[in-house]
């Protein structure tokens, strides 16, 4: 083994022991950078590498973050996140469980479908993990207890609904993936699009099944209504305004009318105006939600400020290299490869958020996938670089079944953290390992057909 | 797992409870701490100025999508008034990020460590990590601003935003407030090794 490879194991051995010691992570990956720049240096003076890394190299640490800071696409992001808290805090999910509820009342599992819905308008107009499982566990899981559902069903309901959100758009982590891959921000939020809806739809099959083998499980409410007329036109009176919102963000973007950053400052103002027509938007609302938008802005530019550093260094240690050779040394075919890539990006997501993940690995590995052909169609280059859009699609999906699995799923903690006392993590953990599976064959469906991905984008502008 | 949720109970990294424990507790004998809040405060008071800069960013954009459509016109320098702003709140956000202690940490391990294990941890961690990283990325980013200043960089547009020295300013602005905010919570975790009392 090259002294060079060695290094290159050294830094992601170092990276991990500081990860796992629980130290902020956008430091260890910016402070191991620099760490191993040393490193570097000293290696060429007695081990005779070429790495070329020295004090100097670090200056250009300085432009990749100025290249953040100026980066037109990326405004979208703090407006998609202020948009998102903005809608938590905008009483729209309450209103919408309240009548969906009632209108769904008389089918078996009718609010476990509920919160299935619910979790795909939230994903849709938050795109904020930790924010749509918390708020979905809050309100739906005391009500679904009361009405004698299964703690299992309640709680992997939530956790699958509230992962949708890093994939269906506008998603935060869509928008980052097509910085770092060079792709159109449409041409990813429109291929997510239909693996999210398969997703949620597979959810809804699983449910009402389930209410047909297994009705105890999801018992119906006693206080059940006939289902009239009024009953309707609530649920329409309440899903209007964010359907709106959400048709006008997405729907600008897809028709290539407004760019993605106009559609999310119109989004952010929006979710004002829905707040404002729901009586919840205050002074105090409005200061809470800048606050949290310059935090949570806060903590992913941290990471993407360190992982800049942590990619530059990386690379001048030839950690691309031998990634690829690696990879390309497997003993299996282009689809053998990318199930390995899968394999591993689901492995990572126990551990790490999906932005280091999107941050450090996705680049590293999109040249591999860009080098195999997998015979994909372009649509005559209606889409420009479908393979890639189609792997960052396969991506988010399994990040986002990771996300769910035991024993690290972030969506887990989240959901513990605001349930009540009497689920333990073993409900949790059993309870997901329906929609896990779910998630798995949902997964294999764009595997198999990447028309699904693709199509959209295709026939869009 | 993370600890990035805005329903975030736990108190390990949080220094807000750790600051009020403290603070009421031995802050007449450990003058570090007053100087830790004091820290604590200024950045907390920067960022609760600077988090605005997120609804004049929606101005910005709903103004020029207005102008744009009604009006057919779309202007460069409200263009990049939008991506300066952005850049500001994205540097300011980092060292708030950190007092308010938004940044993710991996606490699967790190759960069960104690107090004080904890503590040695943020202190290895800021002497040999964030401490070198916002040292180094500010001297960089310092030169970065002061060329800019010197050859009068301006947009490329004809019609742009002059000046370019301020909005690469933002990134040592940044890196300093973070290594404040850093600093500080080195401070605070001095203490806790350092005391033996309150175990």
């Amino acid at each position: 083994m090259e002294v060079s490879e060695i290094l290159v194991l050294m830094m992601f051995g170092t990276f991990l022991v500081f990860l796992f010691s629980g130290y902020p992570i956008a430091f260890v990956l910016g402070g191991v950078g620099v760490l191993f720049t040393g490193v570097g240096y000293y290696s060429d003076i007695y081990f005779d590498t070429i790495t070329g890394l020295d004090y100097t190299t670090l200056g250009l640490i300085a432009n990749r973050v100025y290249k953040l800071v100026d980066n037109w696409i990326l405004v979208a992001l703090p407006m998609f996140i202020y948009m998102g808290l903005m809608l938590d805090r905008s009483a729209i999910a309450e209103k919408l469980m309240h009548s969906m509820q009632e209108l769904f009342g008389a089918v078996r599992g009718g609010l476990a479908i509920t919160v299935t819905m619910i979790g795909v308008i939230l994903a849709a107009s938050t795109g904020i993990i930790g924010a749509s499982v918390v708020l979905l566990g809050v309100l739906s899981v005391p009500a679904m207890l009361n009405q004698g559902y299964n703690k299992e069903l309640a709680v992997g309901v939530v956790c699958g609904a509230g992962c949708l959100g890093i994939l269906i758009p506008p998603s935060i982590m869509l928008i980052i993936m097509s910085d770092q891959l060079g792709l159109s921000v449409g041409d990813l939020f429109m291929g997510a699009v239909f693996p999210g809806l398969i997703l949620g739809g597979l959810y809804t099959a699983y449910i009402l099944i389930l209410g047909i083998l297994k009705p105890d499980l999801v018992p119906l409410a006693e206080n059940r209504r006939e289902l009239s007329f009024m009953m309707v036109a609530n649920v329409l009176k309440d899903i209007l305004p964010p359907l709106l919102l959400i048709i006008s963000v997405l729907g600008s973007i897809f028709m290539g009318v407004a760019t993605p950053t106009e559609a999310s400052g119109v989004g952010a103002f929006g979710a004002m105006l829905l707040a404002a027509y729901n009586k919840k938007l205050s002074w105090h609302v409005l200061r809470e939600t800048v606050q949290e938008t310059l935090r949570t802005t806060g903590f992913i530019f941290g990471i993407f400020v360190g992982a800049t550093c942590f990619a530059l260094v990386l690379r001048e240690l030839g950690g691309d290299e031998f990634i690829e050779g690696l990879l390309n040394g497997l003993p299996f075919g282009p689809m053998g490869i990318l199930i390995s890539i899968l394999g591993l990006v689901f492995f990572l997501g126990f551990f790490l958020d999906w932005i280091e993940i999107t941050l450090i690995v996705l680049p590293l590995l999109a040249p591999v996938v860009s080098g195999m052909d997998f015979g994909i169609s372009d649509y005559g280059g209606a889409v420009g670089d479908a393979p890639l859009v189609w792997f960052a699609v396969l991506v988010a999906v399994t990040l986002q079944t990771s996300f769910l699995t035991p024993p690290v799923g972030f969506a887990l903690f989240y959901l513990k953290g605001v349930t009540p006392p009497e689920i333990k993590l073993e409900h949790l953990y059993r309870g997901v390992i329906p929609f896990v599976i779910l998630q798995l064959i949902g997964l294999t469906i764009v595997v198999m057909y990447p028309s699904i991905v693709t199509w959209l984008p295709s026939v869009a502008y | 797992m993370s600890s990035h949720s805005n329903k975030n109970t736990s108190d390990e990294n949080g220094s807000e409870t750790l600051a009020k424990n403290t603070v009421s507790e031995i802050t007449h004998i450990r003058p570090l701490l007053r100087i830790a809040d004091f820290l604590d405060t200024l950045i907390r008071t920067i960022g609760s100025w600077f988090c605005w800069i997120s609804v004049a960013l929606i101005f910005f954009i709903i103004l020029q999508v207005i102008l744009r459509y009604a009006f057919k016109s779309g202007l460069i320098f409200l263009e990049e008034i939008q991506w300066h702003l952005y850049g500001v709140l994205i540097m300011m956000g980092l060292s708030y990020g950190q007092v308010t202690g938004a940044h993710v940490r991996v606490d699967l391990v790190h759960q069960y460590f104690s107090r004080k294990t904890k503590a040695w941890i943020e202190i290895i961690g800021f002497l040999l990590l964030l401490a070198p990283f916002t040292f180094v990325l500010f001297d960089h980013s310092w030169d970065f601003m002061y060329e800019a200043w010197r050859l009068d960089e301006g947009s490329d547009a004809p019609e742009g935003l002059p000046m370019r020295w301020v909005i690469k300013s933002a990134i040592p602005l940044g890196m300093a407030l973070l290594f404040v905010s850093g600093f500080s919570q080195f401070l605070r975790d001095i203490v806790k090794v350092t005391d033996h009392g309150s175990e």
